[in-house]
């Protein structure tokens, strides 16, 4: 009789153990799960950063006529000045990439005439974490301008 | 063997709370970043939507600026190609600027689509319900009006006018009103430089909108031929008449509330098709506005 009881008691204990086992197993799983979401929920907080950064940069661009006064340098020199202007304005933990595209309406031809390959900033090949695009005119002059800017961190 | 079971109990108890908190914290998780990507979204529709707005403002060739309690309209008549350039940018912007998950529609008053070169030239100031507008986008009459109820709202108006294309053909002291513009209580000043921009034409009075017969003057200029006709009063604040002239104008309003919002009576409709995230407001001209 007292063997059977003492049986039961080991087998008790030993069952108690082996859950207690799962649930040390379990709270590491769930330790583990919240740092992941926890970890995700900051990159999303660092993507508005990246997302506003680049907003500020290009709408302080086009209120002060800088995007408009693109239509009148070359791409050697649009990519010159927004490289510095993007060196100096864009928070030091960020990295930079704006894309242009100048076109101009021809009359006779009744179409855009596009340069599409003007750059400037990095030319890093990092994946890109927030895009933001800005249109800018000069309708007196038929131009018209889209300034696409890639940003993400160093 | 009964406290083994009593363990066993309690470690499944706090097993089951274990699981039940990890779904809670996924849930509340995926909502939370389901309200932040939202975030972003309207973020990017409402920056779309200010975006087309400083560019409609541009090509509309209006400069507005307000330093609480005035309200100032740069302008100049004649304009050329305003409705052709409004095409032109909504056919850039359709195929160049906007990514395919953003969608932009122009709206007219009653809410049916339009194409942006279907825009009223007029400009709403409101509360006053102030108008400031022209027949047609060659810009060669301007009106302004104002209901009779807010005539109270609007102490002061001052029309700069600078006519670059030519000379006064009298002398401006000897410039006369066919009909002064009268009635109570809005403080009139009237001041017109010609292309040698020396003595100005100058007149300063009171007058009401409402008045009939309008305050009526008829302006000549020389070298390059040209007229203007001004009328005030006849419910209009200013009706000017551009016959042939080059002019910059300075339109001034004191205004008894400075929250003031310059609109078109058009919209925009910006929507994010992925997320069903919109914007639709009257297409809002940009304001500088000066502080001090």
């Amino acid at each position: 009789m007292a063997n059977n009881s003492g049986m039961e008691m080991r087998k008790g204990v030993i069952f108690t153990f082996d859950a207690l086992v799962a649930v040390v197993i379990a709270v590491m799983a769930l330790t583990v799960l919240m740092q992941m979401v926890s970890l995700r929920t900051s990159e999303w907080y660092k993507e508005i950063a990246l997302y506003n950064s680049a907003q500020d940069f290009l709408t302080s661009r086009d209120k002060d006529d800088t995007l408009v006064g693109a239509f009148s340098k070359t791409p050697g020199n649009i990519t010159s000045t927004f490289t510095g202007l993007i060196a100096s304005q864009i928070p030091a933990n960020m990295v930079a990439r704006l894309n242009f595209t100048i076109c101009r309406y021809n009359q006779t031809a009744s179409a855009f005439t596009c340069n599409q390959n003007i750059t400037a900033g990095s030319n890093g090949t990092t994946p890109v974490k927030s895009v933001v695009r800005r249109v800018f005119t000069d309708p007196a002059n038929n131009y018209y301008g889209v300034a696409v800017m890639e940003v993400w961190y160093r | 063997m009964k406290r083994g079971f009593m363990l066993t109990a309690i470690t499944v108890v706090l097993f089951m709370l274990l699981i039940d908190t990890a779904l809670q914290y996924s849930e509340n998780s995926s909502a939370y970043s389901k309200r932040i990507s939202e975030m972003i979204v309207s973020n990017k529709v409402t920056y779309t939507f200010d975006d087309i707005n400083q560019d409609v403002t541009r090509i509309f060739g209006v400069s507005i600026t307000q330093k609480a309690p005035y309200l100032v309209i740069q302008d100049s008549m004649p304009a050329s190609n305003i409705t052709t350039n409004l095409g032109l940018y909504e056919n850039f912007v359709r195929n160049y600027y906007l990514p395919p998950e953003i969608e932009a529609k122009f709206l007219n008053s009653n809410e049916q689509p339009i194409t942006l070169n279907n825009l009223s030239a007029s400009i709403f100031v409101s509360p006053f319900n102030l108008n400031y507008g022209y027949d047609n986008f060659s810009k060669n009459n301007l009106l302004i009006q104002v209901p009779v109820s807010q005539v109270g709202a609007i102490p002061n108006v001052w029309y700069n006018l600078t006519v670059t294309s030519g000379n006064f053909s009298i002398p401006p002291d000897t410039i006369t009103w066919d009909t002064l513009p009268a009635g109570c209580c809005i403080i009139l000043g009237v001041t017109i430089y010609d292309g040698a921009a020396v003595v100005p034409y100058n007149y300063s009075g009171i007058f009401n909108p409402t008045n009939s017969p309008p305050g009526h003057l008829n302006l000549s200029f020389v070298n390059q031929n040209c007229s203007m006709e001004i009328q005030i009063g006849s419910q209009y604040l200013l009706n000017l008449t551009n016959h042939g002239c080059n002019i910059s104008s300075q339109i001034s309003f004191s205004l008894n509330d400075s929250n003031t919002r310059i609109y078109l009576p058009e919209k925009i409709s910006v929507r994010d098709v992925n997320y069903n995230t919109s914007k639709k407001d009257n297409i809002n001209l940009v304001v500088t506005k000066l502080m001090g």
